[in-house]
């Protein structure tokens, strides 16, 4: 049942468009889901205020609902969704400014100590941290600014230089790391705006999307790809060409191998921190397009002689 | 992979949101698209993030610098609660007995009741 929008704000229906405005505002502050993104319920309390808003906000569509002619529901949304559930994900790039000493907050060599001071500090604080306190009034070093850069899949594994056109129109040059992960955000010094007076230059912050590609997948440092094998490939084994991130190369599939096997080119993955990753491949075996006679007939003549059960241990009841 | 808009697609899916004031929250830098060869891009994300930005404007008349502290301080908080989340997590990994140890220390300074 829709609620009154009236009630829904807890006033009658002869208020001005101020009380309107003031009453909506009132409960906002205390239950607007992103206002107070710690609070669970926030959502459930806010819904019908918001819904009755929407509707009361606008002279003529409250004039119209005055009249009867449309009821509450006419401005029913689908369930909208707030900011507030997309910014607790940790690769949100507007609430990191800096990346961590390196990338990750708890990787190799994690230091507690300088973990919990960056913890600690707020992050214009650290932008203004050095080459602050030091020079002369009116020296200023200038703002960092923060971008955001799409990268195809295949550039991110092998690295590679791009631009950015900012909205100035003039270019920045990046150099995208092999190996660049997704969310991962690199740094250019004395990239970002001018200082003032003798005040250095600010730092550019990049934060790197990585664009999936439709057949390599990335797994840590792996790459894991899926390869199709035909049934004579399956059973006599061979070498079969497969694509790797740095171009195609053999694999030796072994004779008698199964769907869903996985073989390892070593050093095919991605370069991380720990050398390089592996290349997993899955096979797939694919059964020919069209079942010849050839083939029935042998098949039909092979099982007399040498059936065999792929199921053992789960037999169905 | 998230849905990515043009600018064009998310003016008209926010009601409220024109060419200008989308190029204005880029110039406060409260909004930063995604570069790709196809021009900028906005995730489900940055749709939301204009969303609330509208209804702050509009809504509640917060003026431009306001704006851009409230941004702030919602992302300084956001940012905060997602590190907490993985020290939770990290902490959350180890044995059962660190994990009393550190119940108790929080215990110790007040932070749990």
């Amino acid at each position: 049942m829709t609620q009154d929008p009236y009630t829904a704000l807890g006033l009658s229906k002869d208020v001005t468009a101020d009380e309107i405005k003031k009453a909506y505002r009132k409960i906002a502050r205390t239950d607007h889901p992103d206002l107070n993104p710690d609070d669970p319920v926030a959502e459930v309390r806010f819904k019908d205020a918001s819904h009755a808003h929407d509707l009361l906000k606008d002279p003529k569509q409250r004039r119209r609902f005055d009249a009867g002619e449309i009821d509450a529901s006419g401005v029913e949304q689908a369930p909208r969704g707030y900011y507030r559930d997309e910014a607790r994900r940790p690769e949100n790039p507007y609430t990191k400014s800096r990346p961590a000493s390196d990338g990750a907050p708890f990787g190799e060599g994690f230091d507690a100590d300088s973990f919990f001071a960056n913890f600690a500090r707020s992050r214009s604080a650290a932008g203004n941290g050095d080459g602050f306190a030091r020079g002369r009034p009116g020296d200023r070093p200038g703002q960092d600014t923060q971008y955001r850069l799409a990268v195809p899949f295949l550039d991110a594994a092998r690295g590679a230089k791009t631009r950015i056109t900012l909205p100035d129109g003039k270019a920045l040059e990046v150099t995208i790391p092999e190996g660049a992960r997704d969310g991962q955000t690199l740094r250019l010094r004395g990239k970002g705006e001018l200082g003032f007076g003798a005040g250095r230059p600010g730092d550019a912050y990049i934060t790197l999307d990585v664009t999936p590609n439709p057949d390599f997948e990335r797994d840590g440092d792996d790459i894991v790809v899926t390869l199709s094998i035909s049934i004579d490939e399956a059973i006599l084994g061979g070498k079969v060409p497969v694509n790797t991130v740095s171009g195609a190369v053999n694999v030796t599939v072994p004779p008698g191998a199964n769907s869903g096997q996985v073989l390892r080119l070593k050093g095919r993955g991605v370069k991380g921190r720990s050398g390089k990753g592996d290349q997993r491949v899955t096979l797939r075996i694919v059964s020919p397009p069209k079942i010849d006679d050839d083939l029935r007939q042998f098949m039909e003549g092979w099982r007399v002689n040498h059936s065999y059960n792929p199921r053992v241990g789960k037999e169905t009841s | 992979m998230t849905n990515a808009y043009a600018p064009e697609q998310v003016i008209r899916r926010v009601a409220s949101l024109t060419a200008e004031r989308l190029s204005h929250f880029e110039r406060l830098r409260i909004v930063t698209p995604v570069n790709t060869s196809e021009g900028p891009r906005y995730y489900t994300l940055d749709v939301r993030r204009i969303t609330l930005l509208c209804e702050l404007t509009d809504d509640f008349e917060v003026n431009e610098d306001a704006l851009v502290i409230i941004m702030s301080l919602l992302d300084q908080l956001h940012g905060a609660h997602s590190k907490l989340e993985q020290v939770v997590q990290a902490i959350g990994a180890e044995p059962s007995e660190i994990k009393l140890r550190l119940l108790q220390r929080l215990h110790d300074v007040g932070a749990v009741d």
